[in-house]
C-alpha cells in the first residue's frame, strides 16, 4: 500500500482528501504547515509527498527545497490554477508533477498513481529480470537501480528527469514527441501549453555535459519534440 | 513633431520670444530717431561729406526728401542690428528652452503613465526648479505614486479573493468527489456542502461590506450613538459564540455618571465592535477570557478588547488590518481575514483610529478611540 504525505494549512480540505485517498487504497498522514511537513517527510519517508504551495509562513516551495536537499522522493505539487511562477519554480526545484487546486480528488489519485506506477515497480526488484544497462556513449542507464550515470559518476536525478532521460535513452538518436515524453515519463497525457517537460528537459540539460562542439546533448526539436544527441 | 526636433512649443517660444524683443529695439530705435532726428542722426558738416564720394556713386537726392530716411552719414547700423539679432535670437532660444523642456518631460512622464509605467522621478528630472512647472512636477509624481499604490491594492485584492475562492471550491471538489465515492457519506457530505456554500456566501457579503466602505460609499454619519448602550448590545448579541467558546467576557464601562456619545451609524459601529469581539473570542483560545473596557476622556472615547490569546508576532501587528491577513500564529484557519479590516475601515470613516499591540501579559489588545460629540449637554 503506497504511503503519502499531504501537506496543506487547509485542515478540512486535508481531512477529506484523507478520507477519499484512504478508501482508494492508499496509506494516507497529513501535516497542516511547512515545518512538520519536512520533518515527517525525512522522518517517516513516505512513497510520495503533496505540497501545497499556497501556505502561510513555510511556503510549499520552501517545503520542497528543504525535501530535495535530503531526498529524492517523488513530490506533486498543489499549485493555484493561473500561477505559471511557482508552477515552473517547482518544477525547476525538482517536483515531478502539479495538480492545479481546486482538482478533483480522482484526478489527484490518479496523478499520484501515474508517478507511482513509474518509481515503485523499478524499486522494486522482483517484478521482472531486469534488463540489462544500456550505453550510449558515455551516458549509462542502470533501470533496476534507477540511475544513470555519466562516465561511471552517477548524475543526481529527480524522478521525472529521470523517467524523461530513461524514454530518450531508449530512443538515442530520434527526435521523440512531447506527447510520448509526456505518457511514458510522467504518466499523462499532453496538454497544449504545459511546460513541465521543457522545465524539466532543460534542468537535465544543465546536469548533462556538452557535446564535444559545445552543444547541449538534449536538442529541442521543432514540431517533434526533443533528442538525445549522440556522438 | 519628428520634422521640429525640439518640440513644436520650443519652435513657437523662440520665434514669440525673439519678435517681442526685435519688435522692443525696432519701436525704440525709431522713438530715439523720431525724436532727435537732427543733434544725434545728422552728420558733421557737409565738406567732408562730399569728398567721401567716389566719382561713380550716385548722390542721395537729399534735395527732394524734407526728413531724409537714411540722413547722409547715419548709415543703418548694420552690424549692430546683426549683432543685436544674434544675442537676442540665442535669449529667446534659452527662455523658449527654460520653459518648453519641463512640459516635454511632463508630457513624456504622461505618455509614460497612459501606457501603464507609473513611476514617479518628473520631480527630480526638474532638478533645481522652484516654480509652478516644478510644482507640477512634483504634484505629478504624488499621483502617480497614489495611483500606483492604489493599482497595487488593487492587484493584490483580486488575488487574494481568487486564492480565497479557490479554497472553498477545492474543499467542494473534494466533498463531491467523496460523495461519489462512498455513497453512504451521502448525508455528512451534503451537510458539509451547505456548510461550504454559507462560507462562500459570507465571504462574498463582507467582500462587498469591505469594498463599499473602502469607496467610500457610506450613508449618513450623523445619528448620535451612545457606545455604552452599543457596546452592551455587542456583548449581548454574541452570547451564544461566547457560550461556545467556553469563554467569559468581562464589560467594564466607566464613563463616571457621563453619556459616551459618538456621531456616525449605529449600524455600522455595532458592526466594528462585533468582528472585534468575535476576533478576540477566536484567540482567546488558551485564556478563555474576553475583556472589553469603556473609557471616558475629554473629548474622546476609547474601547479597549483585550484576550489573553498567543497574541501577534510584532512583525505582524501592522498587517493585522490589512484584508485577508491572518497571523500566523493563528491556529487553524477560521475567518477570512477581514472582519479586522472591516472594523478598521469603519473606525476610519467615524475619524476615530484603531490600534493593536500585544499585551505584556500575553495576548492582543485592540484599542478603538473615537471622538465624542461635542458636549451639547
Amino acid at each position: 500500500m503506497a504511503h503519502v504525505l499531504l501537506v496543506d494549512d487547509d485542515v478540512e480540505l486535508v481531512t477529506l482528501l484523507c478520507a477519499y485517498l484512504e478508501n482508494d487504497g492508499f496509506r494516507v498522514s497529513v501535516a497542516y504547515e511547512g515545518e512538520s511537513g519536512v520533518r515527517s517527510a525525512v522522518a517517516a519517508p513516505p512513497d510520495i509527498a503533496v505540497i501545497d504551495v499556497m501556505m502561510p509562513g513555510f511556503s510549499g516551495i520552501e517545503v520542497l527545497r528543504r525535501i530535495r536537499a535530503r531526498s529524492s522522493l517523488p513530490v506533486l505539487m498543489l499549485t493555484a490554477k493561473g500561477d505559471e511562477d511557482s508552477r515552473v519554480l517547482g518544477l525547476e526545484l525538482g517536483a515531478d508533477d502539479y495538480v492545479a487546486k481546486p482538482c478533483t480528488p480522482r484526478e489527484l489519485s490518479a496523478r499520484l498513481r501515474a508517478i507511482l506506477r513509474r518509481t515503485l515497480i523499478r524499486m522494486e526488484p522482483d517484478t521482472a529480470p531486469a534488463p540489462d544497462s544500456v550505453r550510449i556513449g558515455e551516458l549509462t542507464l542502470f533501470p533496476a537501480q534507477r540511475r544513470i550515470s555519466w562516465s561511471s559518476k552517477d548524475l543526481a536525478l529527480t524522478n521525472a528527469e529521470f523517467n524523461l532521460l530513461e524514454v530518450l535513452i531508449h530512443n538515442a538518436g530520434q527526435p521523440v514527441s512531447k506527447s510520448l515524453l509526456s505518457e511514458q515519463a510522467l504518466g499523462r497525457p499532453f496538454q497544449r501549453y504545459d511546460r513541465s517537460i521543457d522545465v524539466h528537459l532543460s534542468s537535465i540539460r544543465r546536469k548533462l555535459p556538452a557535446l564535444s562542439d559545445g552543444r547541449p546533448r538534449i536538442q529541442a526539436v521543432l514540431r517533434k519534440g526533443y533528442q538525445l544527441l549522440t556522438d | 513633431m519628428p520634422f521640429l526636433p525640439l518640440g513644436r512649443l520650443f519652435w513657437k517660444f523662440l520665434i514669440f520670444f525673439f519678435l517681442a524683443q526685435a519688435t522692443a529695439v525696432i519701436g525704440f530705435g525709431l522713438a530715439i530717431w523720431a525724436i532727435k532726428p537732427d543733434q544725434a542722426m545728422r552728420p558733421p558738416p557737409p565738406p567732408s561729406f562730399s569728398v567721401e564720394h567716389a566719382p561713380g556713386d550716385f548722390l542721395p537726392p537729399a534735395p527732394l526728401l524734407s526728413p531724409p530716411p537714411n540722413p547722409p552719414g547715419a548709415e543703418l547700423p548694420l552690424v549692430h542690428l546683426l549683432a543685436g539679432a544674434i544675442v537676442s535670437l540665442l535669449f529667446a532660444a534659452l527662455l523658449a528652452a527654460y520653459i518648453s523642456r519641463p512640459i516635454r518631460r511632463l508630457r513624456t512622464a504622461l505618455q509614460a503613465a497612459a501606457s501603464g509605467h507609473l513611476d514617479p522621478g518628473l520631480s527630480a528630472a526638474m532638478g533645481k526648479r522652484h516654480d509652478e512647472l516644478a510644482d507640477l512636477g512634483h504634484d505629478f509624481d504624488r499621483m502617480a505614486r497614489h495611483l500606483a499604490q492604489l493599482m497595487e491594492g488593487q492587484r493584490r485584492l483580486l488575488h487574494d479573493v481568487s486564492h480565497e475562492l479557490r479554497s472553498p471550491l477545492a474543499r467542494l471538489n473534494a466533498i463531491i468527489g467523496l460523495a461519489r465515492q462512498q455513497p453512504d457519506t451521502l448525508n455528512d457530505c451534503l451537510s458539509r456542502l451547505e456548510r461550504e456554500s454559507s462560507r462562500m456566501d459570507r465571504l462574498l457579503s463582507e467582500l462587498l461590506t469591505l469594498s463599499r466602505l473602502e469607496s467610500g460609499m457610506v450613508e449618513s454619519l450623523d445619528e448620535v450613538v451612545d457606545l455604552a448602550e452599543l457596546l452592551s448590545d455587542v456583548v449581548t448579541d454574541a452570547a451564544p459564540e461566547v457560550e461556545q467558546a467556553e469563554s467569559r467576557v468581562d464589560l467594564n464601562v466607566e464613563t463616571s455618571g457621563k453619556a459616551a456619545l459618538v456621531r456616525g451609524d449605529a449600524e455600522m459601529l455595532h458592526r466594528a465592535l462585533d468582528n472585534l469581539l468575535r476576533n478576540a473570542l477566536r484567540h482567546a483560545t488558551a485564556g478563555k477570557w474576553v475583556g472589553i473596557g469603556l473609557f471616558l476622556a475629554t473629548d474622546e472615547v476609547t474601547v479597549r478588547i483585550e484576550d489573553r490569546g498567543p497574541g501577534v508576532l510584532s512583525s505582524e501587528l501592522d498587517r493585522l488590518f490589512v484584508p485577508f491577513f491572518r497571523g500566523t500564529q493563528m491556529p487553524g484557519r477560521s475567518g477570512h481575514g477581514l472582519g479586522l479590516a472591516i472594523a478598521r475601515q469603519i473606525v476610519d470613516q467615524h475619524h476615530g483610529r484603531i490600534e493593536a499591540h500585544n499585551r505584556p501579559e500575553g495576548g492582543l489588545c485592540l484599542t478603538v478611540v473615537l471622538p465624542l460629540v461635542a458636549a451639547a449637554a
